[in-house]
């Protein structure tokens, strides 16, 4: 009770700082689904994840070390929460911001053309992979930051081929086990986090 | 058993000391005012008695808990409250209340209530550093650790405090002393 209580609190304090992140997120995702063309399955598939990942990466970079959450940071680190607790409350809100975006997306895309369920799946969990990605990001600074970035860009890149050389259920799970593994080590750079 | 002890605790950033050694022992109840020659150093101090950054050299034990080894722990003995102004995110007081009671676990009415008491003690301290402060007692700290706290609400803080420990950075010789030397009413 007291977790989900802590949790519920950072995702709520933080979406409602973000409220116009998300706002964006959502028109511009509407919007790439409206100009987008729908004759071509898979570059319908690759313009949805490469515009969820920026929307994610962005999002995600957004979450520490710009400046933005200063004073809510120095609050939730000073709370008795372990590194895996915070990095899960964090973690949900640009997931919660991105899936609002693909769901634009998708609903803006039906009115064109039947989503296609392999499909949405791919890109909801390719697009949660490259986001908890890029949170690794947001708690380093210098080369590592640098790679963790390029990382996070490569994790839809490569779920997207491996799509189209063997099958999508391959590249989901893939990418679920990718974003597992990003969770962790999220968890555990922020239980090492310098506030400094 | 001291409840905040730095042993030639410093900070650095690669190669570069940016604190000096700090060595320093206080008790439970006990105040000190530790002056530091920038408010970077002061900032960091605070963090590090606070158990949220760690030094590069040396040790520093809360409640002889090490913060690097038992955070959780340690962060159940602090209260920690920084220079600039928390509820700027929070659209009330309240709200602010109720998220730190959820951090820290506490039933959210009864923080509320203690909340509005604290801050009713605190007359005359500016809404950015009473909030932070209020927020920082409802957990009911053993040790409060001030960031650079304004000398001219010494009265006020102290008698908010309590019993509890207290550890605060300075830049001035002068807002040190104003600290150590309040007389706090019963």
């Amino acid at each position: 009770m007291k977790r989900s209580a802590a949790t519920v609190a950072i995702v709520t304090a933080r979406l409602t700082k973000e409220r116009r992140v998300l706002l964006l997120a959502v028109a511009a995702c509407a919007l790439l689904a409206y100009v987008q063309r729908y004759d071509d399955a898979w570059a319908r598939l690759a313009g949805c994840l490469v515009f969820g990942t920026l929307i994610g990466i962005a999002v995600a970079l957004l979450q520490r070390g710009a400046g933005r959450f200063r004073e809510l940071e120095l609050c939730e680190q000073s709370a008795p929460l372990f590194g895996r607790e915070l990095a899960r409350a964090t973690a949900l809100v640009p997931c919660i911001i991105v899936t609002f975006a693909l769901t634009a997306y998708w609903i803006v895309s039906a009115v064109y053309l039947r989503p296609n369920a392999p499909a949405v799946a791919l890109t909801a969990v390719a697009v949660y992979a490259g986001t908890l990605v890029a949170l690794c990001a947001g708690v380093r600074s210098g080369a590592p930051r640098v790679l963790y970035i390029a990382m996070a860009c490569a994790v839809p890149a490569l779920a997207f081929l491996v799509a189209v050389a063997l099958t999508p259920i391959v590249s989901v799970a893939a990418c679920a086990a990718a974003a597992f593994v990003a969770l962790r080590q999220y968890g555990e750079a922020l239980a090492r986090y310098d506030p400094i | 058993m001291a409840l905040l002890e730095m042993r030639e605790a410093a900070y650095a950033r690669g190669a570069r000391a940016i604190t000096t050694p700090v060595t320093l022992t206080l008790g439970e109840g006990e105040r000190l005012a530790y002056t530091c020659d920038s408010e970077t150093q002061a900032q960091i101090v605070a963090l590090m008695a606070a158990g949220l950054a760690r030094p590069a050299s040396g040790s520093v034990f809360i409640a002889a808990f090490d913060p690097c080894i038992q955070p959780v722990q340690v962060k159940r003995i602090v209260g920690y409250v920084p220079h600039e102004a928390v509820p700027h995110d929070f659209p009330s007081f309240t709200r602010y209340v109720e998220f730190r009671a959820a951090l820290w676990g506490l039933p959210r009415a009864e923080s509320i209530v203690r909340a509005r008491a604290l801050l009713a003690r605190l007359d005359g301290v500016h809404e950015a550093f009473a909030y932070p402060l209020a927020g920082a007692l409802i957990a009911q700290p053993r040790l409060l650790v001030l960031d650079r706290p304004q000398a001219a609400y010494a009265q006020q803080i102290l008698e908010a405090s309590g019993s509890c420990a207290i550890f605060s950075t300075h830049t001035s010789e002068r807002e040190a002393r104003a600290f150590v030397n309040v007389h706090v009413s019963a």
